[in-house]
Order: structure tokens, then sequence, then C-alpha cells
């Protein structure tokens, strides 16, 4: 074994034995699976259910036309008491809402609900949709108007891209697995890198680095040092894929199919269309029903749609060179200061790429091929985020080609400049290094 | 006398200083070589040199009659002035890590190991943590990561220091039984005393220059000022009186009832000279020559090397 496999093989053990190691790799998928399900869990359970009185004033009968649910509970009956002394009679009530119909609902199209706290867009979307329906079926009634004519005068219309010959689904949908894809970058890189930056402050304060490089070159042990962490982050991230398979598979199976997913997603759906266009958004619902799609079975499909084989491996290359470069400047960072206090300086502009990567996301996946995205998916610092949040938006062959050649070019380069720094920096104690010295640093003499 | 080391006109500048004035040391094999200097003076920079961790602009380090290589650093034991080592990794395995880098196989490092665990009656630590241990226990640990490739060349940079009186002389046996067992050492102090205990040789440099350097005895012996001290009984104003022109007296001390006179010969004057003139009014209780320690050269070279260089600078 040469002497970088040696260190190699220092730096991978002495951090697969840490306790940490395991605790994190053994807890990583169940916080994943927590992360995932524990807001859906919480949506379900932990929220009381809403007590809502109705009072009819509207002399239409519509206290009846509301449907209890897991979350709200409609109660009709104070239905013809005034309503000054419904209220009166709520108003230290923390979890109950009076809904009031008054005299001129219908001509003024509006209700309202005296509260304590505000009911949340749930019950106030829930109480509008069903409001409107009935408003209306009442109005068409009135007016001699049949329904069902009405009804197929709306005419909703779905986009569908079809992409070189395949059918795009939903791009929300691809856009989100393009920020997980990059999160997880983001995450990785920065949680190994950052791992290299203690390890080499470690050596340097601890002063054990004198000793070392007086038996391997420091460019060996700063390569040593990043090739060694970046095994411990395959080995973490591999396992993490196997045991998140295992726990969230016989999870996500039973919520999916189970009778919770329906109750979770209901009222979702509903929020976000303007009260306006709710005839639209039932019939859109109720055409996906009819046709027999289940949600999950769509995601399914989805899954199915995209490359994996392809996506992973890019994954697998941005990852490791996006680390490796990252991964280099950070031990450059490490060895210019004496401990980890003294890092910040140079720890925000060496990091501020990867952040910028991340807080674009937004714009990267509403505009996966415009300029934006493309140039950062192209500018090394930033491709490996940004172009892992267009791979499933299938970006040209030659831009992925591109941008994967600068980046394992400017690895090479910045490798070789830190390289340069950390020979030099690893030896100086006591001075607080400024940008300016570090740039001198670079061009010494071996 | 065959040289292990030479290093030949070393230059090496940094950004805004020269650490190393065109410094030459050669150093023979089989002998312990100090290599002295006030702080800042530059050993540390040529004792990274010989490491090659850095390169010098100019001058050239021969080890064993050839230019220095890579794989020389096999050969080599260093102890920095700085100690370190991981805190948080087991004794043992750190110990196999360190020797292992140096170029030994995993098997023979253990060997090895085993052998200096039990001369140094420390099994026991093996499976503990760096951090576990005291300062002195963590010195024994490297002293040994140090010599375990049995390098032919060993620099110690103040192996002394952190250890307690026992344990320093148990670690300066183990260095004079390596050079019985023929290894080289260049030990960097500014400990003079054990400089003199230990040292066949020295090189003294001072402000990034040699200024001085050969063999200890020669070095002393060059230093000498003529200086003698005599122990004696009777009164001091007749013995002075009698000294004549051709010494001069230097100080005097008293204890129970013998006086003890330093003086200093002048001119062409022996010392049988002056006790000619003065035994016949005292009673002779002993004499010696006053040798300079290394300490009073250190000193002196030192304070005249910066005081030329001082005056050099204010002209």
């Amino acid at each position: 074994m040469g002497k970088i496999g040696l260190i190699i093989r220092r730096e991978y053990l002495t951090r697969v034995r840490k306790k940490s190691f395991i605790i994190l790799t053994l807890l990583g998928p169940i916080l994943w699976a927590g992360v995932v399900l524990v807001p859906a869990f919480l949506n379900q359970a932990v929220d009381t259910v809403k007590q809502i009185y109705v009072v009819d004033d509207s002399g239409m009968q519509l206290a009846d036309i509301f449907k209890n649910s897991a979350k709200m509970k409609f109660h009709t009956e104070l239905q013809s008491v005034p309503i000054n002394r419904v209220t009166a009679m709520f108003k230290d009530s923390d979890n109950v809402y009076v809904l009031y119909l008054n005299p001129s609902t219908l001509i003024a199209k509006k209700v309202n609900i005296f509260c304590r706290k505000q009911p949340g867009i749930n019950v106030t979307s829930y109480i509008s949709i069903t409001l409107s329906s009935e408003l209306q079926s009442a109005l068409l009634k009135k007016n001699n108007i049949d329904k069902a004519l009405v009804d197929s005068y709306m005419m909703p219309v779905d986009v569908e891209a079809i992409e070189n010959g395949k059918t795009i689904t939903d791009s929300d949908k691809t856009g989100i697995i393009g920020i997980v894809l990059g999160v997880f970058i983001y995450m990785f890189v920065f949680l190994y890198s950052a791992q290299v930056m203690r390890g080499v402050i470690e050596e340097k304060s601890s002063r054990v680095i004198e000793v070392i490089i007086s038996s391997v070159r420091p460019f060996q042990l700063m390569m040593g040092k990043i090739l060694g962490i970046a095994l411990v982050g395959l080995t973490q991230f591999l396992l993490w894929v196997l045991l998140s398979i295992a726990v969230i598979t016989p999870l996500s199976s039973s919520i999916l199919e189970g009778k919770h997913y329906k109750e979770i997603s209901k009222p979702e759906m509903k929020i976000g269309y303007p009260v306006g266009s709710q005839m639209s958004a039932e019939t859109s619902q109720q055409r996906k029903a009819e046709s027999g799609e289940t949600k999950a079975s769509q995601i399914q499909d989805f899954m199915n749609n995209q490359d994996w084989p392809v996506i992973l491996s890019c994954f697998l290359f941005y990852f490791l060179v996006g680390y490796l470069l990252y991964a280099a400047m950070f031990a450059a960072v490490g060895s210019a200061v004496d401990s980890e206090t003294d890092t910040q300086q140079f720890m925000l502009p060496v990091s501020a790429p990867l952040i910028l990567a991340i807080s674009m996301s937004g714009t990267i996946i509403t505009d996966p091929n415009g300029p934006i995205a493309f140039w950062f998916s192209i500018i090394p610092l930033t491709s490996p985020i940004v172009m892992m949040m267009r791979m499933p938006f299938h970006p040209p062959v030659w831009e992925i080609a591109l941008s994967m050649a600068l980046l394992f070019g400017f690895f090479i380069l910045m490798t070789w400049l830190a390289g340069r720094i950390y020979r030099t920096g690893i030896l100086m104690y006591g001075k607080k290094t400024s940008w300016k010295e570090i740039g001198k640093w670079i061009f010494y003499k071996d | 006398m065959s040289e292990l080391l030479t290093a030949n006109n070393i230059v090496k500048q940094f950004q805004n200083y020269r650490a190393l004035d065109d410094v030459s040391i050669s150093v023979p094999a089989n002998s312990i070589f100090g290599l002295l200097g006030p702080n800042g003076a530059g050993k540390t920079t040529l004792i990274r040199i010989i490491n090659q961790i850095t390169a010098p602009d100019s001058g050239e380090v021969f080890f064993h009659g050839q230019k220095l290589k890579a794989k020389d650093i096999e050969k080599i034991g260093y102890l920095p002035e700085e100690r370190g080592l991981y805190r948080k990794m087991e004794v043992g395995e750190q110990a196999l890590y360190l020797a292992q880098l140096k170029g030994l196989s995993r098997a023979e490092a253990m060997k090895r190991l085993k052998y200096w665990f039990e001369k140094f009656e420390i099994q026991d630590w093996w499976k503990k943590k760096v951090e576990e241990l005291s300062k002195g226990m963590q010195q024994k640990v490297q002293f040994i990561v140090t010599v375990l490739h049995e390098p032919s060349l060993l620099i110690l940079d103040e192996p002394f220091s952190g250890f307690d009186p026992i344990n320093a002389n148990l670690i300066k046996n183990e260095i004079l039984e390596l050079k019985a067992k023929g290894s080289t050492i260049i030990f960097s102090t500014h400990n003079m005393g054990s400089v003199e205990e230990l040292c066949d040789y020295i090189a003294l440099i001072n402000q990034s220059k040699k200024i001085l350097d050969g063999s200890v005895r020669e070095i002393r012996t060059a230093h000498k000022t003529n200086t003698y001290e005599i122990s004696f009984s009777g009164n001091l104003l007749t013995f002075t009186h009698n000294l004549w022109t051709g010494a001069e007296l230097l100080d005097t001390r008293e204890e129970h009832g013998i006086t003890h006179a330093r003086i200093r010969l002048l001119g062409k004057t022996s010392i049988n000279d002056v006790l000619n003139s003065v035994l016949p009014h005292i009673t002779l209780n002993g004499l010696h020559e006053v040798i300079p320690s290394m300490n009073d050269i250190f000193i002196s070279r030192v304070k005249a090397g910066n005081a030329v260089l001082s005056n050099h600078l204010t002209e």
C-alpha cells in the first residue's frame, strides 16, 4: 500500500468507526422519513377538530349543506339563534368558529366567520367552495337553467408537453425531483468538505502535521485526506440509500394506498384554486378520479418516466467532483487558520456559490432551460447543484458534457492552487492570515 | 572522518527576510551534532530543509554522500520541537500508522513497537487514546515513533522539554545508546548543559548565519582566555602584590578560610611564572584552568555577533 493509500485508509477508518458516523448513518433515513412523514402525520393527528356553528339568516336553508370532516365539525343547533347571542356565547372559546350567513349572502357574495383565531385556509376555502357551488345551483334553479348544461360549458384545458415523443408529466413534480437532487448535492458537498477542513485544522492545531510531512509530501496528505473522506461520504450515501429504501418503502406504501392518504390530500388539492374557478377545479379533479388514476400510481408512472441510471450516474459525478473541488478549497482554508473560530472570513466567500445555487432553485425549475439555469449549470462552482436541478428536465447532452468538462478542469486547477496554499499554510502559526497573504503563498517556490 | 550529512551554502529567503544566509554544516557520521542558536536564528528552517519539508532557494544537501532525495526521508527520524499526535487516535494504532508512513511494513512495525513498549514499560497504553495520556507520556510515545524505523539520522529538536528529570535521563541514555548502535544525531537545543554532556560537534547559528562550528572540545579550547583559578590560604593583599604585571586578578571569593582567585595571564606570562612569584607567600590548595562553558561561548558569540550587526547597521 502506497503512502497515499495509508493516509486514505486512516482517514476512512477513523471516521467510519466513530460513534457519530454510525449514529448519523442509522438515524439519517429515519430523519428523512421524519421530514417527509411527520408534517403529514401532524396535519392529520395533532390538529384539533374545529367546531363551526352555523347561524343562518340567509333565508335559504343553507345550514345543512356543510359536511363534517376529520378537521371540521359543523353544528346547526344554533342556526336560528340571533347572531349576537351566539358570538357572545363563544367569545372566549378558542376552537369555536361562528359562520354567519347574513340576509344578503346571495347578493353580496360574502359571509362572515367570527372567531378568536384565524380559522385557516382549509376552513375558509371549504366553506367558500361549498357555498358558491350551492348558491350557483340555487341561482340556476331559480332561473330555470339546467345545471348539467352549464357544467358542459365548463372547458378546463390541460396542457401536455410532449418532449421528443415522450409525454412529460407535471413539471412541478419534475421540479421537486430536481430540487431534491440539488439539495442532496449541496448537503453532501457541505458536510464532507467541512470535515476535510476540520481534519486539516485538527492536524495543524495538534501539531502532528510536522511529523506527517516529514514522512509524506503535503500534497499527498491533502489528497489522501480528501479521498479518504470522499469514501466516507460514498459509504454513508450508499448506506443511506439502502436504509432509506428499507425504511420508507413499507411506510410509504401503507400511506399511499391506505385511507390516510385520501384524507390528507383532499383539502390540499382544493387550496389555491380561486373561488371562481371551483367548477373547473372540481371537474378536473373528477375527471382524474374517473379515469381511475390514483395519485400513487401517477407518482409511480412519473418516477418510471425518469431515466434513473443517467440521473444517478450524473449525480455521482457531480457529487464526487463537486465535493473534490470544494474539499480542496476547504482544505486550503483549514491550512490557513489556527483554529476553527478563525475560519469565518474565508468560509463565506468559499461557500457563497453553493448558497447562491440553492437559493436560485426556484428560478431554475420554473425555467430549466433559461439563461440563468444554463449559465449557472455551466459555471463550475455552481454547476454541481444547478445541473442536478435541471437533470429531470432532460437538458441537452452537450450542455451536460460541457458542464462536466469545465467542472473537472476547474477541479484540477483548484486542487493545484489549494495544494500550494496548503503546503505553506500548514506550517504557519500564530499569524492571522489575510487573503493577500494567501495569494502570496500560491507563488512561493517549493 | 566521513560525513553523514553536509549542507552547502544554504540560502532560504522568505517574503521579507532571509531565514538562512549561506549556511553550511557538515555532520560527521556516528556523532551527536548540536545545532545551536537563539530563537528565530533559522535552526528550524534548516531542519525543515534537511527533512525536505521545504526546499532551499539555493545550496545543496548531501546525505550518505549523495544528493538528498525524496526516498531519504525513510532514513531520517524527526522529533519536532512542537510535538503532536492525533489526540483521538489510539496509541498503538497511531504508532503503527506513523511507522508505516516511514516505510515500515505493518508486521515489522508491530514487532519493533512491541520491543519499545516493553522497554519503556508502557504496554498497557496501547489501546488508550492519546488525549488520555499526560504530556510526558505523549512525549515518550512520540520519541518511540521517531526512532522506530531505525533512521541513520535522527533530528531531535529540544528532545528533553516536557520530561521530568527521570524521564529526561531515560531519553538521554536512549540517545547515547542509539549513537552506540551507529546512529547520527542532530540535536537542537538551548540547554547548553546537555550540549556539553552529549554533543561531539556543534554549529552555532545566529541571525541566519553560521557564526561558529567544530568539535565541542576544540571550540572550548579555542575559547580559552588563559584564565586560572588559584585556591590558597594566606593574605590576599600579599598575593595580589606578588602577581606583578604578568597577570590580572579577575575576581576572588572566600570560602571556609580559603581564597579562590581567578586570574588571567597577560602577555607571555605562563602559569609557572605566576606560581613562582606567589608560592613563597601563600599555601596552595588547588589550581585549575578555567575552560569556558558552552553557555559562555554561546552568549559571548551571539552578543558579539549582534553588536557587529548593529554597528554595521548604524554606520
